[in-house]
């Protein structure tokens, strides 16, 4: 801080602040549009932010809360690689490890001073989930990987371009180490624009007010989303809180669930959460690097405190995390990693679920909480090849504001599904149903969601299955007397009649006329079924949400036929 | 006695505005109470008004334009037709699960995000039947099956409507037809929306929604035009009435009933076709309308004169693929709360008081500081002309609530609160309003803001300076424009057909048959329009993509020869401005479109150029929120400013519905036409 600067005031604070979140979304915008690969044009799979020097996000635009707050430890990580009187106007820093801080291997970080004169104010950044970067197969998501180097090149805190020229030996190597180099460097190239747009805003936002001390205001604006969000923290009961919850497997070992406890201690306005008793770390790439569980935790925050506090570092604060060395939130070199983002999703989960008694409002049944993948890959009849893939939600946990939501994404993933014509136009398969899954919502007060059922046909040649699924073999759990939403369950019915059921992960050969089904999990009710109003049941036999078996099963309720 | 009178009708929430044109005259602009429980009401009281007032008869009209909110609030109130949905066996809850999105990245308590309402599962069948992927029949239809689902959904759920979605219909429509059959040899009186019909495109879900939502309005647009015309004629009216759509174009009334999904833009339509007619009387072909409402502002961009539009709209949140202008809302408006948060921090919005409290220098019980108390402390409104006069503020209580609720926790004066409040929502629309232009590759410097709404205008300076625009029109009436607008509106019609082929793949006589068949439909409307005072004219257009890329863009679509390596630039141009970059690549047409467009007479530009000096009516003690200085400010009246006339800023220009303000570096003038330019002084910080 300098003394001849003014001190910012309410005012300026506010108006900088606006212009720091939307500098920050047209980043986000520069970034989606000049993306190539449809990751990111269309999963939105891709995150713009602004840091101060320290290293704390200022203004922060996602589409997906699974990259909340995930750019903050790379940045921790820049800085003690590069100290801030090394870095040179025109330094580009890049890195994806994800044991340095990294995420998984296709999200690419990149890092930008802003420098006005000589002095950083501050930083843009960009984080992209590339479409390949290498490693064991297409798409670096390898199900089976059981060590980072079948995942992808890993690149470590590196100056992509070093005062103004681009790491040319570098961008050689990555070239080399990716299937389909022209969309990588597109991507890239986008990032990089994404954050020069950043870097030159932040300097017109700068000059805009030239007797400001920035670092002062952004101190300020990072100090009051703290001090709101430990004030909203301190409205909650104080006390331990624990939830365990289950992953099926690990996609090699089908038998063994995977366990995720966590214990959220609430006390003078921290969030301590405390991951002792999880699981050891897994064969397969279900392993999930610190920033995941950060991720979660800052997810479970601003969902639990006032929306209207404007996100940046300050609100993240609060949290500590107790994540122990070796185990499935924290593992150890070389873990493949890959397909954190179930586990990412199953963490998030069990935090919120660790209020669902202190705070009944507020807090649902457990979700679904699945993202099933299923991606069809294969050659038709003429030779020609095809991927296609699809990810699938499953219901909502019931609140205490009514019944839960069918099908739909929950926590820290929200991804579309494909359509059925898009699909067809794409590959020789048939989709044969989608609907939903009646009687799969828990039963309660307010019924939880209904899951999905969809079911495809391989219409000729042969294809590989990859189905990635969780929830089969354990419930989302009702609160307050409500029951558990109905497992998952997915089966492939061959062409000579036998069927086979899915252990929720699995790669196998289609041929055509095999049909698989997939059916994914309901979510919790909440509050006791004996009191859900019997006008909600009948209304719920009729539109083919619950069957009258089950009306009467779980109810105790008989329809009596339509008009009743 | 001639027949050459044109009338525009803008039905909005507080009035409804009426602009009545005669050649030769200035226009005549009245706002009418507006009647929620019939609109129609509202719109009937003008021809009265209009013959004691103007001394114009009925029989002298020679067109009758609309902007309707019928079927946009039918959606909002839940008062649509209870419909039935025929699907393709296995696809019934296509309707429910949608795209599995959720709208709130943060929630976890979860409300449903598909529109439900439309046809509940005990309102759905699905019938045996099947189109592939290359728009052959997989599995014949049953007819007998569709004959019983039908009789089973109008004596079990007596619905009012029919909606049919088949998969792949949008490639072979063969089986909706058959459908459509069934039902009018059934129930001759049934009204049916096929999917086919109402948007060939492929995706589903969207298709399914658009459908459904067309047939559960279609029963309301059809009372309501019905009441309406016989309610015209049974005035005197001769003329028909013709209709806003949401694209920007006009159609009859007898037409746009037909496909009442294309009417949910209606009202906001019109104003961006003024904002447009207000740029073309001073030559500016890229503008930014900006229209300051009560709880949210509209931004809307109008690029080489035409006003973008998107494909698909949201209703109510929900999605609705039918092409519309695009307008886009930010929670940022005159009602806007200010308030201040538990870090102390100085907040606006997005909550809103409305209209009812609405801010408290209403009167009416407000008592959270709104923008508008802002604006009356700043002295940039006159408490006693604002809406005409039609409603007093009161200053005292303005000051009163923005010093308990702002000033004095913040420890400042309730000048410098004003001024912050102002500060902080100019922040909140100057970035929206970016965010609009660069997520369409435009760079907002290139363009000229138009203010619309009756609050625009006291914003414009402000915002301009911090976008960097050099030049801001005020149009004459900014406060009835969606009338104006009705009135220079095209007559359009449009037909559209799913390709879903490579390039590579296609002949150009192949897109040729395609539009002619095109051709054959947007003529058929056309000639419903009556007497056209210009033949129409014709454009097409095509939906093209990358291979593999599942999104497209609109692309001009020249037919003849050399047809595709002229699309193929098109769309590569416009790729690199929309997403940044354009490589070459296999592209594919998705769908094709046939516009046909015949332009109106209506001129607007009434009165000759003549120099005019500006003269101020009264002296305003105003303090300027972007400066932050207080200054004896002059006021000037727009109706006594004559073209040529010329105002330097800092000063105020009043009319009965708006207010502009114009900041110190800027300078107004009066153009021929009326329109107020206002451009920043050379030298002035761009």
């Amino acid at each position: 801080m300098t003394a001849q600067h003014d001190t910012p005031d309410a005012i300026t604070l506010e108006v900088v602040r606006n212009k720091l979140d939307g500098i920050a979304n047209e980043m986000q915008s520069t970034l989606l549009r000049s993306s190539f690969s449809s990751i990111v044009k269309e999963g939105l799979d891709a995150s713009a932010c602004l840091f101060t020097v320290r290293g704390e996000s200022l203004a922060q635009a996602i589409a997906i809360p699974i990259h909340l707050v995930t750019l903050a430890p790379i940045m921790k990580k820049f800085l003690d690689v590069f100290p801030i009187d090394s870095i040179r106007p025109g330094d580009i820093f890049i890195m994806n490890d994800p044991y340095l801080g990294g995420t998984h291997l296709p999200d690419l970080a990149l890092a930008y001073p802003v420098f006005r004169g000589d002095e950083i104010v501050g930083f843009s950044a960009a984080m992209t989930h590339h479409q390949d970067v290498g490693g064991k197969s297409p798409g670096s998501v390898p199900t089976d990987a059981t060590e980072i180097f079948q995942e992808g090149i890993r690149i470590p805190p590196l100056r992509l371009r070093d005062g103004g020229t681009l790491n040319d030996t570098l961008i050689q190597v990555l070239l080399r180490n990716v299937r389909v180099p022209e969309i990588f460097m597109g991507d890239l190239n986008a990032q990089i624009a994404a954050c020069t747009v950043g870097a030159r805003r932040v300097l017109d936002l700068c000059d805009a007010y030239p007797k400001l001390d920035m670092q002062t205001v952004f101190d300020v604006l990072l100090d009051r989303s703290e001090e709101m969000t430990r004030q909203a923290l301190r409205r909650v009961p104080p006390g331990v809180y624990r939830y365990t919850d289950y992953l099926d497997n690990d996609g090699i070992d089908l038998d063994t669930p995977v366990r995720i406890e966590v214990t959220v201690t609430l006390k003078d306005g921290e969030f301590i959460c405390d991951f002792t008793g999880s699981s050891k770390q897994v064969k397969g790439p279900f392993n999930c690097v610190p920033s995941g569980a950060l991720a979660a935790a800052g997810f479970a925050i601003r969902t639990l405190t006032d929306p209207r506090i404007p996100t940046n570092g300050g609100c993240f604060r609060p949290i500590r995390l107790v994540l122990p060395e070796g185990s499935i939130v924290n593992p150890k070199e070389p873990a493949p990693v890959n397909a954190r983002t179930a586990t990412i999703k199953r963490i998030t989960g069990a935090i919120l679920a660790c209020f669902k008694d202190v705070l009944p409002e507020k807090v649902p049944a457990d979700s679904g909480g699945e993202l099933l993948f299923v991606s069809f890959g294969g050659a038709r009849g003429d030779g020609t090849r095809y991927v296609v893939g699809d990810l699938i939600a499953g219901g909502s946990g019931a609140s205490a504001l009514g019944d839960g939501v069918d099908v739909i994404e929950t926590d820290a993933t929200n991804c579309m599904n494909l359509p059925v014509e898009a699909l067809e136009l794409e590959a020789p398969i048939r989709v044969r149903q989608v609907r939903v899954r009646r009687d799969s919502g828990g039963a309660g007060r307010f019924r939880g969601g209904l899951g999905t059922v969809r079911e495809y046909e391989v219409l000729e040649g042969e294809a590989v299955l990859t189905h990635r699924g969780e929830r089969h073999l354990t419930p989302a759990k009702g609160s307050q007397g409500g029951g558990d939403g109905a497992l998952a369950r997915s089966t492939i019915h061959r062409a000579d009649g036998t069927v086979e059921v899915i252990r929720s992960k699995l790669m196998t050969q289609l041929k055509a006329g095999d049909r698989l089904v997939v059916e994914t999990a309901g979510g919790g009710g909440y509050g006791a079924p004996d009191q859900r109003e019997a006008a909600k049941v009948g209304e719920d036999v009729r539109n083919g949400k619950i069957s009258e078996g089950s009306a009467k099963e779980q109810y105790g309720k008989v329809h009596h036929g339509i008009g009743a | 006695m001639r027949r050459n009178i044109e009338i525009g009708v803008d039905t909005g929430g507080t009035f409804t505005d009426v602009v009545c044109h005669e050649p030769g005259q200035p226009l005549r602009v009245v706002k009418i109470p507006s009647t929620p429980k019939d609109p129609s009401e509202a719109v009937l009281a003008a021809l009265p008004h209009m013959q004691r007032e103007w001394g114009i008869q009925p029989d002298r009209i020679a067109r009758f334009i609309h902007g309707t909110t019928v079927a946009t609030n039918a959606v909002l109130e839940r008062k649509g037709a209870r419909i039935g949905l025929l699907t393709t066996a296995g696809f019934s809850d296509v309707i429910e699960i949608g795209r599995q999105l959720r709208h709130d990245t943060y929630g976890i308590a979860l409300t449903p995000e598909t529109p439900i309402f439309l046809a509940p599962g005990r309102q759905r069948r699905e019938i045996d039947e099947r189109i592939g992927a290359k728009g052959e029949v997989v599995r014949p239809l049953d007819p007998q099956q569709v004959r019983a689902a039908i009789v089973d959904l109008v004596d079990s759920e007596r619905i009012e409507g029919l909606a049919v979605c088949f998969l792949f219909s949008f490639l072979n429509d063969a089986h909706e037809r058959e459908v459509a059959a069934i039902a009018r040899e059934l129930y001759p009186d049934l009204p049916v929306s096929l999917s086919s019909d109402v948007n060939p495109a492929f995706r589903e879900y969207e298709r399914t929604v658009v459908t459904a939502f067309d047939a559960y309005i279609k029963p309301v647009i059809n009372g309501y035009l019905t009441r309406l015309e016989n309610n015209l004629k049974a005035a005197g009216v001769t003329a028909p009435l013709q209709i806003m759509q949401s694209r920007g174009g006009v159609a009859a009334a007898e037409i746009a009933r037909m496909r009442p999904v294309n009417l949910f833009l209606s009202g906001p339509a019109g104003g961006v076709i003024g904002g447009r007619m207000a740029g073309v009387s001073v030559d500016c072909e890229n503008l930014i309308t900006v229209d300051v409402g009560g709880t949210s502002s509209d931004i809307a961009l109008i690029s080489r004169g035409k006003p973008i539009l998107r494909a698909e709209g949201l209703i109510d949140g929900f999605p609705v693929r039918t092409g519309m202008v695009d307008v886009n809302a930010i929670g940022a408006g005159g009602g806007s709360i200010a308030w201040i948060d538990g870090g102390g921090g100085l907040r606006v919005g997005p909550e809103s008081a409305g209209s009812d409290p609405g801010p408290a220098c209403y009167g009416r019980g407000g008592v959270r500081a709104t923008v508008t108390d802002a604006s009356i402390v700043l002295g940039y409104l006159n408490p006693d002309y604002f809406a005409g006069g039609r409603l007093k503020l009161d200053p005292g209580k303005a000051a009163e609530v923005i010093e308990r609720t702002i000033a004095r926790p913040l420890g400042l004066s309730v000048e410098e609160a004003a001024a912050g409040i102002h500060k902080v929502v100019n922040a909140q629309m100057s970035e929206g309003i970016r965010l609009v232009s660069i997520k369409q590759g435009l760079d907002p410097r290139n363009f000229v803001l138009v203010p619309l709404g009756g609050a625009g205008a006291l914003h414009a300076t402000a915002l301009a300076q911090d976008l960097g625009i050099d030049r801001i029109i005020v149009p004459q009436h900014p406060g009835v424009l969606a009338a104006i607008g009705h009135l220079c509106a095209p007559v359009e019609h449009a037909a559209s057909v799913a390709i879903q082929k490579r390039l590579d793949d296609l002949s150009v006589e192949e897109v040729a048959q395609a539009l002619s068949g095109l051709d054959r439909r947007c003529a058929d409307l056309m000639s419903h329009e009556g007497d056209l005072p210009h033949p129409p004219s014709v454009r097409y257009t095509a939906d093209v993509c990358y291979v593999g890329q599942s999104h497209h863009i609109e692309v001009p679509l020249h037919p003849g020869a050399g047809c595709f390596d002229r699309l193929r630039g098109d769309f590569l141009e416009l790729h690199d401005r929309i997403f940044g970059y354009a490589t070459a690549g296999a592209l594919k047409i998705a769908n094709v479109h046939a516009i046909h467009e015949a332009k109106t007479d209506s001129d607007l530009i009434f009165a000759a150029a003549r120099d005019g000096a500006a003269t101020a009516g009264a002296i305003r003690r105003v303090r300027f929120a972007t400066t932050g200085e207080a200054v004896d400010t002059p006021i000037y009246q727009r109706t006594a400013l004559a073209p040529g006339a010329k105002i330097h800023g800092p000063a105020i220009v009043e009319q009965a519905d708006t207010t502009t303000v114009i900041d110190r570096g800027w300078t107004a003038r009066v153009i021929q036409g009326g329109v107020l330019s206002i451009e920043r002084n050379a030298g002035a910080d761009a």
